[in-house]
């Protein structure tokens, strides 16, 4: 070990608990926020056929079409 | 684990799903389902994206890499004719630019000091491993953060996206790949020293089918190929709108689609959804299993190199245009070049990452 201190153990426990506590605190905020969702304008179950919805975001994508 | 427990984990997942579903449609809903298939798989054979090249380069085992050939290689028989025959699902297409090499690379070379590539880190936080839950937040910021600066990496240069399947035909492109894919499987057969020092038997293999064909349902379903760091960006950008940074005159969250799934709810964007299926689908995995939240040992030079290196693994990404998922898994399986680009630069990387891994006094 180079770092000069001995290794400890994490309390994994502990902060996957809080881990898991503040994921869904984020996604229940978010959705209060979030305007509420029109329930006869879903997209149909599945893209084949149908598509992706419009704006649905990739790592792959790029800010704008890039210069060629 | 107590038998007792794991119907509470069934009816965990049955009441997660009902939420998505209640919350964001059905299509939502079946994401969330294939996310949960993707962390348990991930989860139960331990298959690992990093660990496979650090077995690699460290014992010259190419068993994982052979592994992830395999669930490419299956993905891709499947994706690229699909890809071709049905114009409304799109592939994994990033352009080739300076950015890819750059973010490529120190990805390769990060994910070995975290111990954890996208998918890898993610599945690992909802087994509760300590480093990667302590590596995530970084990864959220980085990920916002190389989007925010993505223009600007940008102006170093950039080639427009390349589709194999375009250029040259959907069956010559995936004759071509599968060819590519074989004969670096025979290079690397060839070339061991050792098998089984991380997977042993067929079951790694077995999950790289399993993987593949979750990800192809991930097409299906979401129209898109499997990702993981847009989904992470994504919540990063929501909680800096939240504390009022105004993002509206960003390149790339400033864009009319970017604004609308930052003020949408998170559970209506696939990539968040496939990622929160995954924690939850690696937490059953590993507490039916009783293997979770393992105890980990490390100094505090450790801790504050794993919280780096998910920042750096969050930026990097971003800047190549998608991690081990985004760019390598679905890049080649849908016949993108960037991501064979990616391949090469992140592998270099991991070369790199290794020795400053074994410099940091992490264990193999």
């Amino acid at each position: 070990m180079n770092a000069g201190r001995s290794p400890r153990a994490a309390p994994a426990a502990a902060m996957a608990a809080v881990f898991w506590a503040l994921l869904i605190a984020f996604v229940v905020f978010d959705w209060l926020r979030a305007p509420q969702r029109n329930r006869f304008d879903e997209p149909p179950p599945f893209a084949l056929g149908s598509g992706p919805v419009s704006g649905a975001g990739h790592c792959a994508i790029a800010p704008s079409p890039p210069k060629r | 684990m107590p038998l007792s427990r794991r119907p509470a984990l069934v009816l965990l997942v049955i009441a997660a799903w009902l939420v998505v579903t209640w919350s964001a449609g059905l299509r939502q809903g079946f994401t969330f389902l294939i996310g949960i298939g993707l962390g348990s798989v991930l989860a139960g054979v331990s298959f690992g994206f990093t660990t496979g090249w650090r077995a690699w380069l460290r014992e010259r085992d190419p068993t994982g890499l052979l592994a992830q050939f395999v669930a490419i290689g299956v993905a891709m028989t499947i994706s690229i004719p699909l890809l071709a025959a049905r114009p409304e699902l799109v592939g994994a297409m990033g352009p080739l630019s300076v950015s890819l090499l750059a973010g490529a690379f120190v990805f390769g070379a990060a994910m070995q000091v975290a111990d954890g590539c996208g998918s890898g880190t993610l599945y690992k936080a909802g087994q509760g491993n300590a480093v990667s839950l302590a590596a995530l937040p970084g990864f959220v910021a980085g990920s916002f953060l190389g989007a925010l600066h993505l223009n600007d990496w940008l102006a170093l240069g950039s080639l427009p996206p390349v589709s194999l399947p375009e250029r040259l035909g959907a069956a010559p492109a995936l004759l071509l790949q599968a060819a590519v894919l074989a004969l670096l499987g025979t290079y690397f057969w060839r070339q061991r020293r050792a098998t089984g020092t991380r997977w042993r038997g067929r079951g790694v293999y077995f999950g790289a089918v399993l993987l593949a064909l979750f990800a192809v349902a991930n097409l299906l379903v979401a129209g898109q190929p499997w990702g993981i760091v847009y989904g992470l960006g994504l919540w990063g950008a929501k909680i800096a709108s939240w504390a009022g940074m105004d993002l509206a005159g960003n390149a790339f969250w400033g864009r009319a689609a970017q604004q609308a799934q930052i003020a949408a709810p998170l559970l209506d964007d696939v990539t968040s959804v496939s990622d929160l299926g995954l924690l939850l689908g690696a937490f059953v995995t590993a507490t039916w299993r009783g293997t979770a939240c393992p105890v980990v040992r490390a100094t505090r030079a450790q801790w504050l190199a794993a919280i780096a290196a998910g920042f750096v693994l969050g930026y990097s990404s971003r800047l190549a245009f998608g991690c081990n998922v985004g760019a390598y898994f679905s890049g080649i399986s849908t016949g993108s070049l960037h991501g064979w680009v990616w391949f090469a630069a992140a592998f270099a990387g991991s070369m790199l990452g290794v020795r400053l891994r074994a410099r940091l006094g992490f264990s193999g």
